[in-house]
């Protein structure tokens, strides 16, 4: 209230003595006398005020003589300048090295750092954008300890798999909230916004901080401040960039010579390993494919040509006597995954006066996967306009656009997708067949697919035939506002009012062409799915001092409601692929079904927060909130989430003034509880499901039990204890940060498995418990600082461990199947999740062995499992054993950046250890030899001359013979890398140059992103997991992932 | 002015802070859409149907895959018998081959589940259709004695399958509850599935005509009582009854092997079943062959309880897995091979079988699809026979979708179970004419060309040699071999023989049956999520859970 009461006396001391005035001209530069830009210059106590020029000049009129100028630029230390009846000043600002008046940004408000009890980081735009990065994934990856950010391909626009210290819950999300411009809980925030619109991002790891987010907080929050427009004259800056993605990796696939060599060998192998003897006799090796009688060589012209015998190296014998050799040779990993190329465009205009702000930012990025026909298009548009109405009433309000169109790697067509026909297509295929009817029949100008063949999986399509065949896409149009009014009480006392929505809608499109979809001849799909989310918020701030106390609160309540709708139809036999989707109707498929659903929830919360300073040195901050959901149980709708926490700034202290290089020392300490709600909407009901019953040539409606309620089900809680210690030297050129938690969720939101016998199969019952323990450390340095030359470094390294305390009710394991023929992941007390599961592979049985070999009743060459029960049977769930965690031990992040006069240069390397990673490619292109190609890895397999190894004696997938194939040791991996996330040069035009264009700052820069990798895993990449699927407990599993590339980019920065 | 923009701000913040904390209630209500719940009534007479209709869901899933590759739970059904072959090894005959199976198989958890699935609809149906106040009790008695129908058919394939399961005839109110022990498999026949039939049969107003639709009818009730005396007459119910408070299951003491089993039970049990075969003789024609593959004829013929599929609404997925492996044959994207009679199986059919000749059961060439081969010109040769009666040619040569129904009963299977019961009642010494045995089997060999038996040369082997040729691969076998506890033994132009179960050792098995395959494994799911459950004698997994 007193500093209201100066604020207008100060105004009318100004407005009388504005008679005098005078115009005071001035320059502002940093340290190298270079110009700097935008800097606003403010006469202190009055609205007069501008901002410096594209040289640093600025001109004040009708400014009082004795007025105090308030000049100030972020990242500079604001500067008062008395004019003392100057007409000319000269401004030199310097940097502000005081890390720790950095801001940050906590739930429904900002702090300095140095007031943070909590454990809170901060990363800057400018860190954020120092590689290219098509979504805020990429951009975030690396940066944060703590924050693990796992894409699951290498497919441009996936959605990636995030955790901020660890999994918490087993059934419900583990995503955190994301918190975008005041918009609680945005929707894809990490694939679709656009990265380049963000101004900083703030990620809330420890309870003190996430619990004023109450039963949202569990996960941790990202809280995404985009950029806005800023006090000055009008701005525009353009940065972009082209980059250009090659594979990094190939696998290893047999070619032809290899391949013909496996099926003559396996065929050989028939009468071994059928179990039904008569069917050995069906089976000639000699005479390919199988089957005596079926197609030979010498009736596959298309494929085949006649040679003299010796003349191809693999002796290849038609059912006509003579010999054959492939006609053709393919690399069909190469063809499939070719080097594309993308681009990223960036505008932001800003501008604006005192009290009316505008921002404009507009983004169009296009990222071409390796894959062919795969694409991710995005355009971003965003437009903020903060208005102050009077004194007491200011507007700050927003309105994105963000339309993006994902053209996929299409699945449908095999589990695996087409980086699977890539590995799996047989080798003496061709893309295309001449167009020759006289040599290749029916097949001349066609595609060439494994049918073609015929010994293997029947409809395995080419991967070329289906990427040019079949047209999938995802059409994703999100729109987020906001309108907040602020209020400013009295000089301590604000109250704000924010009125947020964001309506997200995602269309699938797909239609399948009459050749490629075959018997359905032309299948379209259309589904939609429309989400709509409003806020509203309102909060109370109070900020005051006493003397060496001070006092900050928060009052505020908050309603929330989300509404989801689908909408889904499909039809086939279309007599004209001219139709496609665009016209579904066409179709006459038999009966085509259309599909519907909707469902809402809604949020209703109370919160606040106080904080409490003494003499800088004590700090204590306490939250709390309470929460409604519709969520839960009639009986539980509204859960209780406190949190506390103090910190002591011992560098504040008198004692500690005797060590020097000590510039700050805090210890912190939190505690908290917060919640997770992230399950579907009427979870407690019981519900009697309904559906069509086909009878009597008709579809007739019926009902059954479809769930078992839980009207009591509340709130999954999780309970985090923190420990802190931040450190700064030598004045703060050497930082450390150091956390260690402890984090218990109970009453976790667990689908118990029920018997099927009496239930319908799982309940959600309140079970079980997770423990996430860890530590995370940064050390920011500041290793050389020199006038032309400094050198940064970041280091970042984290370690969680995850624990699953208590399962469901009976304490049994829960085996989780994703993998044909049983469960490879399992659930179990005392272990993490994420945890593989399979049998022991030993080797494979040696002739020696044989007597061993019929104890199973195996063969020597057949594999050797462990049987650790020594019960004479090998079975899966009773020999199978824990094979370790997809998750790893410890991760690190280095970070150096290095600038000389105009250039730059920053390094990003990533380490990962202790990661298992399932190679499940190897199970259907290591154990199906004949069905289709596989890697080249069969070649190791047991001969009588070669026992000691770990593949099986090769035999036909088709040949009768069996072939035990289990999730196994076998294909776990070692996933530990060293990753080159990023290296970039930029070289900085001087002023003198680029003034010339007219432009302010002109910066070019040499990009390699992904551009080395060390590990022993030998997929494409030690992380990321399939294609069409991520488990969302367990990364790393791989069956036929989408290559990562590396990337290798040339950006421009421009501003005028 | 001052002053007033002052008052203005108090009053604007007030006025907005004040509405913007107003809490109320209804905000957090839920109204779940687009399904009803427990709490919902169904009054109308539509909704009452919906509710019997629901009943039928679980029958489709009987041609489901088994989660592999190419398997399908029909096969699950016909490799234990020993009388199977597979081409592709992914449907894991080569398992049952060898004795590895185990109960944490798909074949046998999903089975398991999908057969509690049902039990649980007509559970949900006899519960709520007397709350169906707008349907009159006419319709209501015939509805309720559809679900009582469904569920005895749903318990019989269990306890045939697991014998002692958990018996669960009402809704569970309480998931406290959902732990349940097995019940012995006597109680589960006298219990539930004779109640349920002779409900059905005696006292529903089911009409008593064939079934057009696939709903059940009196009819459907009365063959599948049929069946269930004819089995609760054989094994293992008649060693079972003997001692009710004997774990059967768990210790595998079984030790009988006589068939038919001569006992007042037994006999008065066959009685019952001829009393129905007797009702249902005559009403059916035999039919020909061609309707087992003709979806026109679904429904039709011969046909007394199908399970029904439709085109684009549910479709039979027995079909790809039928057909030869890879041939390119049809417009499926799955030519699987898995479900295929074994050589030896077909080489004992008598060569002069008409059902032997090209086209009628079986099959062993054809042409390639159009879509791999516009010229439709030969497939390869075919490395053994196919099964005729799943050719489905609209599916494999049209759109790869099959609506031909499933057979769970029809009259050739009445035919000769009233042979069998007739044959075992005169063997117990029973005055049946000369004419009742044999009338039923003799209509199948004259219409499959072959000699007639008289009833003094009429063996057991006779019986069910007839019941293998005429039945092949209808998911019959299996059942037939538990109830006789014999097994057929391979041969050349016929069976060389019948001989027990227990011990026989098929021909492609490295085995010899032991009593351990007089059931099937329990599911492990249900194990672990069921402390109270266990295990079948000498299969794995146990219980490793506390009781």
């Amino acid at each position: 209230m007193a500093n209201g009461i100066l604020l207008i006396l100060l105004w009318a001391f100004s407005l009388s003595v504005s008679a005098q005035n005078i115009t005071v001209n001035g320059r502002v530069s940093d340290a190298n006398n270079e110009p700097l830009i935008g800097v606003t210059i403010q006469v202190q106590g009055t609205s007069i005020g501008t901002i410096s020029d594209a040289d640093g000049n600025f001109t004040l009129i009708n400014v009082p003589p004795n007025a105090l100028l308030e000049v100030s630029y972020v990242g500079m230390k604001t500067e008062i300048i008395p004019l003392n009846g100057r007409m000319s000043v000269q401004v030199i600002l310097t940097e502000d090295t005081e890390l720790l008046e950095e801001i940050v940004v906590v739930g429904y408000g900002t702090m300095k750092k140095s007031d943070l009890t909590g454990s809170v980081e901060n990363v800057s735009a400018e860190r954020l954008l120092d590689r290219p990065a098509f979504n805020v994934a990429q951009a975030l990856s690396g940066k944060v300890s703590g924050l693990k950010i796992i894409e699951r391909s290498g497919a441009p626009g996936g959605i990636p798999m995030i955790r901020i210290r660890g999994t918490n819950s087993i059934n419900s999300s583990n995503d955190p909230l994301f918190v975008v411009d005041d918009v609680v809980g945005v929707s894809n925030a990490l694939s679709i916004l656009n990265p380049n619109e963000i101004e900083s991002v703030d990620v809330l790891k420890d309870a003190s901080a996430t619990a004023i987010y109450g039963a949202r907080g569990a996960n941790g929050v990202i809280i995404i401040t985009t950029k806005r427009g800023v006090e000055g004259k009008p701005r525009v800056t353009y940065d972009g960039y082209v980059s250009r993605s090659y594979m990094q990796r190939r696998l290893n696939v047999l070619n032809n010579e290899q391949f013909f060599y496996v099926i003559r060998q396996a065929y050989m192998n028939v009468s071994k390993y059928a179990t039904n003897p008569n069917w050995a006799t069906c089976y000639d090796a000699s005479i390919l494919p199988p089957g005596k009688g079926s197609l030979t060589y010498s009736e596959m012209p298309w494929l085949f040509e006649k040679v003299s015998q010796g003349g191809y190296s693999i002796p290849l014998m038609g059912g006509d006597g003579n010999y054959y050799k492939p006609r053709f040779e393919n690399d069909w990993e190469g063809e499939t995954f070719r080097p594309a190329t993308s681009t990223n465009h960036q505008i932001g205009i800003t501008g604006g006066s005192k009290d009316v702000k505008l921002g404009t930012f507009l983004g169009y990025s296009n990222n071409n996967g390796l894959l062919l026909n795969s694409n991710f298009e995005r355009f971003s548009g965003k437009m903020t306009g903060d208005v102050k109405l009077t004194d007491w009433f200011s507007i700050n309000s927003f309105l994105s656009l963000n339309r993006s169109k994902e053209r996929t790697n299409d699945v449908s067509y095999f589990s695996g997708g087409m980086a699977r026909s890539a590995i799996e297509s047989y080798p003496m295929l061709p893309v295309l067949y001449p167009n020759d009817p006289s040599i290749y029949g029916i097949y001349a100008g066609q595609y060439g697919t494994n049918a073609d063949f015929p010994m293997g999986e029947v409809d395995c399509q080419s991967p070329i035939a289906i990427s040019n065949g079949v047209e999938t896409f995802r059409r994703r149009t999100q729109v987020n506002g906001s309108f907040t009014m602020n209020f400013i009480i009295t000089s301590n006392l604000t109250f704000k009012s924010n009125f947020a929505m964001d309506s997200y809608d995602e269309k699938y499109y797909r239609y399948a062409n009459r050749k490629v979809s075959r018997s359905a001849q032309g299948a379209a799909n259309l589904e939609n799915w429309k989400n709509y989310y409003w806020q509203n918020e309102n909060y109370f701030n109070y900020n005051n001092d006493f003397g060496v106390h001070t006092i900050a609160g928060l009052l505020g309540a908050s309603w929330s409601r989300y509404t989801g709708e689908y909408v889904g139809t499909w039809n086939d036999h279309f007599f004209d692929d001219f139709y496609g989707w665009h016209n579904i109707g066409i179709g006459t498929a038999t009966r085509p079904a259309p599909s519907s659903n909707d469902n809402q929830s809604s949020l209703n919360s109370y919160f606040a927060r106080l904080n409490y300073d003494y003499n800088d040195r004590y700090l204590f901050t306490a939250t709390a909130r309470i929460d409604g959901s519709s969520k839960f149980g009639k009986n539980n709708k509204y859960g209780f989430f406190p949190s506390a926490s103090v910190a002591w700034r011992l560098s504040e202290e008198e004692f500690m003034d005797n060590f020097d290089g000590l510039t700050n020392a805090k210890i912190r300490a939190s505690i908290g509880q917060t919640g997770n709600q992230e399950i579907g909407s009427y979870v407690t009901q019981t519900f009697i499901g309904s559906g069509n019953v086909p009878l009597g040539n008709a579809p007739q409606p019926g009902l059954w039990p479809n769930s078992v309620g839980n009207p009591d089900l509340r709130w999954e809680k999780t309970t985090q204890y923190d420990v802190g210690l931040d450190l700064g030297f030598v004045d703060n050129r050497i930082v450390l940060t150091f956390d260690y938690y402890n984090k218990l969720t109970s009453d976790m939101l667990l689908d118990v498995p029920l018997p099927q016998s009496t239930t319908t199969g799982s309940v959600r019952l309140n079970y079980g418990k997770i423990r996430n323990e860890g530590v995370e450390a940064t050390l920011s340095t500041h290793n050389v600082k020199q006038k032309d030359f400094n050198w940064f470094s970041d280091i970042n390294i984290s370690h969680n461990e995850n624990t699953i305390v208590q399962l469901g009710p009976t304490g049994a394991d829960i085996l989780r199947n994703w993998w044909v023929g049983g469960a490879n992941t399992i659930l179990r007390e005392g272990l993490s999740v994420a945890q593989f599961f399979g049998l022991n592979r030993l080797g494979t049985y040696s002739t020696q062995e044989a007597s061993l070999a019929a104890r199973y009743g195996m063969l020597p060459g057949d594999v050797k499992y462990e049987d650790r029960n020594n019960d004479g049977r090998i079975s899966f769930v009773e020999d199978g054993i824990p094979m370790g965690s997809a998750f790893p031990k410890w991760d690190m992040n280095v970070n150096n950046t290095v600038t000389y006069r105009n250039l730059d240069f920053n390094l990003d390397i990533r380490i990962s250890y202790g990661a298992k990673k399932e190679n499940r490619t190897n199970h259907s292109s290591e154990d199906r030899q004949g069905l289709a190609n596989g890697k080249t890895s069969i070649l190791d397999a047991w001969r009588p001359d070669h026992q000691n190894t770990m593949v099986a004696q090769v035999r036909p997938g088709n040949g009768g013979a069996y072939y035990q194939t289990y999730p196994d040791t076998r294909w776990i991996e070692d996933a530990s890398f060293i990753r080159g996330d990023g290296m970039t040069i930029g070289y900085t035009f001087p002023k003198s140059i680029s003034g010339k264009f007219g432009a302010s700052n002109c910066r070019l820069y040499l990009n390699a992103s992904n551009f080395f990798l060390l590990t022993e895993y030998s997929g494409y990449d030690p992380e990321g997991s399939d294609n069409d699927n991520m488990d969302g407990l367990t990364p790393g599993m791989d069956f036929f992932m989408y290559p990562r590339p590396s990337n290798y980019s040339f950006g421009v920065n421009l501003s005028f | 002015m001052k002053t007033k923009s002052k008052n203005i701000k108090y009053v604007f913040i007030t006025l907005i802070a004040g509405m913007l904390f107003y809490s109320c209630t209804e905000f957090l209500e839920e109204h779940p859409t687009g399904s009803l719940t427990s709490e919902s009534q169904v009054t109308s007479v539509p909704g009452g149907v919906a509710l019997a209709t629901g009943a039928y869901r679980a029958l489709p899933n009987w041609t489901d895959g088994g989660n592999v590759w190419g398997s399908s739970l029909p096969a699950s059904l016909e490799y234990p018998t020993g009388k199977a072959y597979s081409q592709y090894m992914g449907s894991d005959l080569w398992k049952y081959e060898t004795d590895i199976m185990d109960g944490t198989h798909p074949y046998f958890t999903s089975i398991w589940n999908n057969l509690y699935r049902g039990v649980r609809d007509c559970n949900l149906a006899i519960k709520m259709l007397p709350e169906v106040t707008q349907m009159t009790e006419s319709d209501m008695s015939r509805y309720l004695g559809e679900a009582h129908t469904l569920r005895a058919f749903y318990y019989f394939c269990l306890t045939r399958l697991y014998g002692d399961v958990i018996a669960n005839t009402s809704i569970l109110e309480n998931v406290d509850e959902a732990q349940q022990p097995r019940t012995s498999l006597v109680n589960i026949y006298d219990k539930i599935i004779v109640p349920d039939l002779e409900f059905a049969v005696n006292e529903s107003t089911l009409p008593d005509a064939r079934s057009t639709d696939g709903r059940v009818t009196k009819h459907v009730a009365r063959a599948l009582l049929a069946d269930v005396y004819l089995t609760m007459a054989g094994y293992p119910y008649q060693e079972a009854r003997a001692d009710t408070t004997k774990q059967w299951c768990e210790t595998g003491g079984w030790s009988m092997t006589a068939y038919p089993v001569n006992t007042p039970n037994a006999k008065e049990l066959l009685l019952k079943a001829k009393t129905q075969l007797d009702f249902l003789y005559g009403k059916y024609p035999i039919g020909d062959f061609s309707d087992l593959n003709n979806p026109d004829m679904d429904n039709q013929g011969g046909a007394i309880f199908q399970i029904q599929f439709v085109k684009g609404v549910r479709e039979n997925g027995l079909i790809d897995k039928a057909i030869p492996l890879a041939l390119q044959i049809s417009n499926y994207d799955i030519e699987a091979g898995t479900f295929v009679p074994s050589t030896e199986y077909q080489n004992s059919y008598d060569p002069a079988d008409i059902r032997m000749q090209e086209r009628v059961y079986f099959y062993s060439s054809d042409t390639k699809a159009a879509k791999y081969d516009p010229n439709e010109s030969p497939a390869p040769k075919f490395a053994t026979k196919y099964l005729q009666k799943y050719y489905d040619k609209s599916a494999l040569k049209g759109d790869a979708r099959s609506g031909l129904n499933f057979n769970l009963y029809r009259y050739a299977d009445i035919l000769l179970m009233q042979t069998e019961v007739n044959w075992a009642l005169r063997s117990m010494g029973e005055s049946i004419s000369d004419n009742d045995v044999v009338k039923g089997i003799n209509e199948i060999r004259t219409r499959a060309g072959l000699p007639n038996f008289s009833v003094e040369s009429i063996t057991l082997l006779d019986i069910m040699s007839e019941r293998a040729y005429e039945l092949v691969f209808e998911n019959k076998m299996l059942w037939d071999q538990r109830r006789t506890r014999k097994a057929l033994i391979d041969g050349e132009g016929e069976f060389a023989g019948i001989e027990n179960l227990v011990g026989h050792q098929p021909t492609n098995f490295n085995f010899q049956f032991s009593t351990k395959h007089l059931l099937s494994p329990v599911s492990g799911t249900e194990l672990d999520n069921n402390r109270k459950c266990t295990q079948n004698y000498e299969w794995l997994p146990l219980q490793k859970g506390e009781e």
